[in-house]
């Protein structure tokens, strides 16, 4: 066994870090290992594989100590080319990992610094795309792909370099069940054929343990666990220790979660919001949703399901009015919501959007969460008043003064400062898109924990999600979408016993 | 910490695709802030020109990379807006818009951090606003032949102004910032901007003055609302990344 | 081109004829030439002939004028063309034989007075200026038609342009089209907090503005990182160096000719614009 990359005592430190990110590490891989690394956010994952190809430190500025050694180079003085085309790093984004028109050219231009003849290159564009099962796409802009398509590029346009180590930093977070599917489908099938070493990242616990024959814990920059997964399993409370989700919790998903006491509303038989038999056709001429009814009462807390291009988004875009239906009604506490202000929807509807960044305006905390009740012209001691209910609630005080500015939050606690500036209107319905992508598990419990209190309070929760988690444990009913319609509305004990919605839903259980 | 080692890197990849990406960005936001307050006859001057205040902070932040993601997305309104071949001239204007600042603090060696240690904000705001709109009176009296005094009345309230502005702030960032990155870029972007529009010959001659000073003093406005707060409130935050220009390019 | 820029604005419209088969270097010297020489010509009748080659241009290639977006555009352009035209009406002084309309409007008592006076001068100039303009704009609306991103990209490589200028111009093109859907997102993210876009004062839309420049930047920041990783990722060298160029674009017989054709015909007018003739003149003097 060759050792191929070799860490020696080695520390780095960004620019801006007050703290040491990896902090003497010492790690030996040899060739043909398929490492699973884990870790909570912000342990130093990305960092550890960004030091592998040499983006740290040739591309970085930062402080360094120690050496870290990849195929016989040493990553301080070594060409970036020479490492890069022989050693692939995948990224979690697959929006910003493409930048050509096509995905021709996009495979092609990694292909062109090896200096390769023209037909070689088209050779392997076209082997690299059978590869990854998407045959026939070469001329395929970027806007026509879904997420799992573009990250099955961004692995062909890696894989056609023929690298000698492949490292894959969270590749499915940002992805649907069915992407991730795909996804681990593709590595699955890189491992049996190919002789690569692999460094796999990721929070899909059970699939790291699946495929990887050796496991690193990562935390607070240094290597906490370097073994087999059956030497972990054997580390009783390490992955719980870490706020990583252990698969032992399995049975956690097969049955409903104890919910706690639910509440009990003035208007059980009146529905909150009434969808009426509507339909949506964007000015591109997609039908969104097609003649979809559904009613939903105070105090629900309801997970929206189904696959990607199902209109899920579309479908809570039109609970607030941001869109409006070509054909039906909508109805808010029993009137058109057509007949509502924004800023009067604002105080209903709370919307929380799947990247936090999107709904961020403000410099600090402060501002940040004031900013919805100075646009509805709330009076200032109230505005005080809530703020503090608020940052207290959702335990943002200590950032608050830890942090200056915005900027600085993890993306945890920025989308808890999204969901406190939406709570603090105090609206009976809050709505969240997605709040579990490219989350560790320990976050994705708080954020769903909190949300769990405000339902017992009274708040009807709408959550767009795909994670099996979240479903099984919090929401009480689901709605399924297929294809712009509505498949069913149905409490989730039901559902978790029916494996043919589950299947037309994308419904993967860990 | 004393034992770790210093790393520095040059030019990158990231200094591409950041200018690229500024590009688009400044261009989505002038196309729709040309849609939401065009200014006839001028195509391709809002009279918000909204946009403008993104070109000095990204000049200030990116350093040349900056200057061209102004020019490049200028070209590109330009483009949109039917100017053709011309766009590649015109758009000086707003190379030198970011450019007249950059220079200024790079030469007088301050720190573009305008918003470190700000003393007395809002104090501060209130005079810029009327310092803006002395110039704008000043800017009127140039072009009026015989309202002389009135010129050297505006100029002398101007000093005035600004020596005020230094006793409130004694920030050297703060004072070059108001004089090159607010005045010296509208200014010199105005007198550029208009001119060629007549050298092309878009803009009748006779127009010169009254387009000069309706893009200067639009300028004067955007950038002193706009520019002004987000330097305030960003540069901090954005010196701390790897892409942050301290010299020209990297 | 512009698949990326805008749906709303113009859209790149694939095409199997004459414009199609021409390499897209050859499209850029058109736009260009056709753009600055109605500027150099002086007689409106030469203009004129440079309008009808456009308008023939454009019928090449099919562009649906009549179509609705396209409608909205034309008449936001013609709009401004008309203002144009009346802004050289009024402030241009052209003395002429006919005048149609003098007045003088005093602003400063003896200091600021507004002179209007168009004669048949007057409206010539404006008529010209406005003429220049339209040529102009179907000029630029032939080069997003009839160029796709792609296209323009391969285009400048083949003339050995530096592939990390090209690499930058696709990486706009794919930031115009992220960042235009995120402005839009970011917009609606405001409007659930309560913020109204219509109707509101200037100041008010100016503090919307920063708001949404605040977000955007930082995307853009974010954005950089994860892209600029991925370039450096896949061994892509900054300075040129020797690389294979997998797409060629070679240039055929009919696009020598027609550059070869342009660039005479720029030269032509530039002579002719200085030694002070027209094209029509000396059209009428061979037949003289």
């Amino acid at each position: 066994m060759t050792s191929i990359i070799e860490f020696n005592n080695f520390s780095w430190k960004y620019k801006a870090s007050k703290n040491l990110v990896l902090n003497s590490i010492n790690l030996t891989v040899n060739q043909g290992e398929f490492i699973g690394i884990m870790g909570p956010t912000g342990a130093g994952k990305s960092t550890f594989c960004s030091c592998i190809n040499g983006l740290i430190p040739l591309r970085t500025r930062g402080w360094i100590k120690g050496t870290v050694t990849v195929l016989g180079m040493n990553t301080r003085t070594a060409k970036m080319t020479d490492l890069s085309t022989r050693v692939g790093l995948v990224f979690q984004d697959p929006e910003t990992q493409f930048i050509m028109m096509t995905v021709e050219d996009e495979i092609a231009i990694g292909l062109e610094t090896l200096n390769l003849k023209r037909s070689e290159i088209k050779n392997r564009i076209e082997w690299a795309l059978n590869l990854v099962g998407l045959k026939g796409f070469e001329q395929k802009s970027p806007e026509e792909l879904s997420g799992g398509q573009k990250q099955r590029v961004a692995i062909a346009s890696i894989m056609a370099m023929r690298p000698e180590i492949l490292i894959l930093d969270e590749p499915t977070s940002d992805l649907d069940p069915e992407g991730k599917f795909e996804v681990f489908k593709l590595l699955e099938k890189i491992r049996k054929e190919f002789q690569l070493t692999v460094l796999l990242v990721s929070h899909e616990t059970k699939k790291v343990l699946e495929f990887c024959n050796r496991i690193l814990l990562i935390d607070e920059g240094t290597i906490v666990f370097d073994g087999s997964s059956y030497q972990l399993s054997e580390q009783e409370g390490l992955l719980d220790k870490l706020g990583i989700f252990n698969p032992k919790n399995v049975s956690e998903i097969t049955l409903p979660g104890n919910f706690k006491k639910t509440f009990h509303s003035t208007l059980e038989n009146k529905p909150i919001l009434e969808i009426s038999n509507i339909s949506f056709t964007y000015p591109n001429l997609t039908q969104a949703l097609k003649d979809v009814s559904i009613n939903i009462n105070q105090g629900d807390f309801i997970a929206i399901i189904g696959k990607n291009g199902s209109g899920k988004t579309t479908l809570i875009k039109h609970f607030n009015g941001l869109l409006k239906p070509q054909i039906g009604e909508v109805r808010l506490k029993n009137n058109l919501i057509t007949d509502y202000s924004i800023s009067r929807v604002a105080q209903i509807i709370g919307f929380c959007y799947q990247n936090p960044d999107h709904q961020l305006f403000k410099n600090t905390i402060k501002e940040e969460i004031q900013f919805g009740l100075n646009n509805l012209k709330t009076p200032k001691d109230e505005i005080e008043v809530r703020y503090n209910e608020i940052i207290d609630l959702l335990d943002l005080r200590k950032f608050e003064e830890m942090y200056e500015s915005t900027f600085y939050l993890s993306k945890g606690i920025r989308q808890r400062l999204a969901l406190a500036s939406v709570l603090v209107l105090k609206p009976d319905i809050l709505i969240i898109d997605e709040p579990t992508t490219g989350q560790d598990f320990l976050m994705i419990k708080e954020f769903m924990n909190i949300l769990q209190d405000l339902n017992v309070k009274g708040h009807t929760i709408i959550i767009v999600t795909h994670n099996p988690y979240v479903i099984a444990n919090y929401s009480k009913e689901i709605i399924i979408l297929s294809e712009g319609r509505l498949v069913k509305k149905i409490s989730t004990v039901e559902f978790l016993k029916n494996e043919t919605l589950q299947k037309i839903a994308s419904f993967i259980p860990y | 910490m004393s034992e770790m080692e210093e790393v520095k890197v040059g030019v990158t990849w990231r200094h591409i695709v950041v200018t690229a990406l500024a590009t688009g960005v400044a261009a989505i936001l002038a196309i729709y802030a040309v849609i939401a307050a065009p200014v006839a006859p001028f195509p391709g001057v809002s009279g918000l020109y909204l946009a403008a205040a993104i070109y000095v902070p990204l000049s200030l932040w990116l350093g040349m990379w900056g200057c061209l993601a102004g020019y490049f997305s200028c070209v590109i309104l330009g483009f949109v807006s039917g100017f053709g071949a011309w766009s590649f001239y015109w758009s000086l204007a707003d190379l030198f818009e970011g450019l007249v600042p950059l220079l200024a603090f790079r030469i007088m060696k301050a720190d573009v951090d305008i918003g470190a240690n700000l003393e007395r904000k809002n104090e501060l705001y209130i005079i810029l606003a009327i310092l803006v709109i002395d110039l704008i009176i000043a800017a009127i009296a140039t072009a009026i032949p015989g309202l002389e005094i009135l010129w050297l009345v505006t100029l002398i309230i101007a000093v005035i102004l600004i020596i005020g502005m230094y006793i409130i702030n004694p920030s050297k960032s703060w004072l070059l910032y108001v004089i090159f990155g607010i005045f010296g870029a509208a200014i010199v972007s105005a007198l550029f901007g208009i001119s060629g529009l007549v050298f092309i010959g878009i803009a009748p001659p006779e127009s010169f003055w009254i387009g000069v000073i309706g893009w200067f003093a639009g300028d004067l406005i955007v950038l002193s609302a706009i520019a002004t707060p987000l330097m305030v409130a960003l540069t901090g935050k954005i010196k701390q990344t790897s892409v942050f220009v301290e010299n020209w390019f990297s | 081109m512009i698949s990326t820029l805008s749906k709303t604005f113009f859209s790149y419209i694939p095409s199997t004829n004459i414009m199609a088969k021409l390499h897209p270097i050859t499209k850029i010297s058109l736009v260009f030439v056709l753009s600055i020489i109605p500027f150099i010509m002086n007689n409106i009748f030469d203009i004129l002939i440079i309008f009808f080659m456009v308008i023939i241009l454009i019928l090449l290639t099919k562009i649906p004028l009549f179509s609705k977006h396209f409608k909205k555009v034309i008449i936001a352009f013609l709009s401004v063309n008309v203002s144009i035209f009346i802004v050289w009406c009024l402030l241009s002084e052209r003395e002429g034989s006919v005048v149609f309309f003098e007045s003088t409007i005093v602003l400063i008592k003896d200091k600021w007075i507004w002179h209007i006076l168009i004669t048949e001068t007057t409206i010539f100039y404006a008529a010209r200026i406005s003429l220049r303009v339209i040529i102009m704009f179907f000029v630029m609306l032939f080069f997003f038609i009839s160029i796709s991103d792609r296209d323009l990209i391969h285009g400048l490589r083949s003339i050995k342009i530096p592939f990390a200028v090209c690499l930058m111009i696709s990486i706009t093109f794919r930031g115009l089209a992220m960042f235009q859907n995120e402005y839009s997102i970011v917009k609606e993210a405001m409007m659930t907090r309560g913020v109204e876009f219509q109707k509101i004062s200037i100041p008010k839309k100016i503090k919307n503005f920063i708001s949404i420049f605040i977000a955007l930047i930082v995307l853009m920041f974010k954005k950089t990182e994860d892209m600029s990783a991925s370039i450096e990722s896949r061994g892509i060298p900054l300075r040129s160096e020797k690389r294979t160029v997998y797409q060629s674009f070679p240039f055929k017989k009919k696009d020598y000719f027609i550059t070869f054709i342009l660039l005479s015909f720029f030269a032509f007018s530039v002579y002719l614009f200085l030694i002070k003739k027209s094209f029509i003149s000396l059209i009428i003097s061979l037949f003289m």
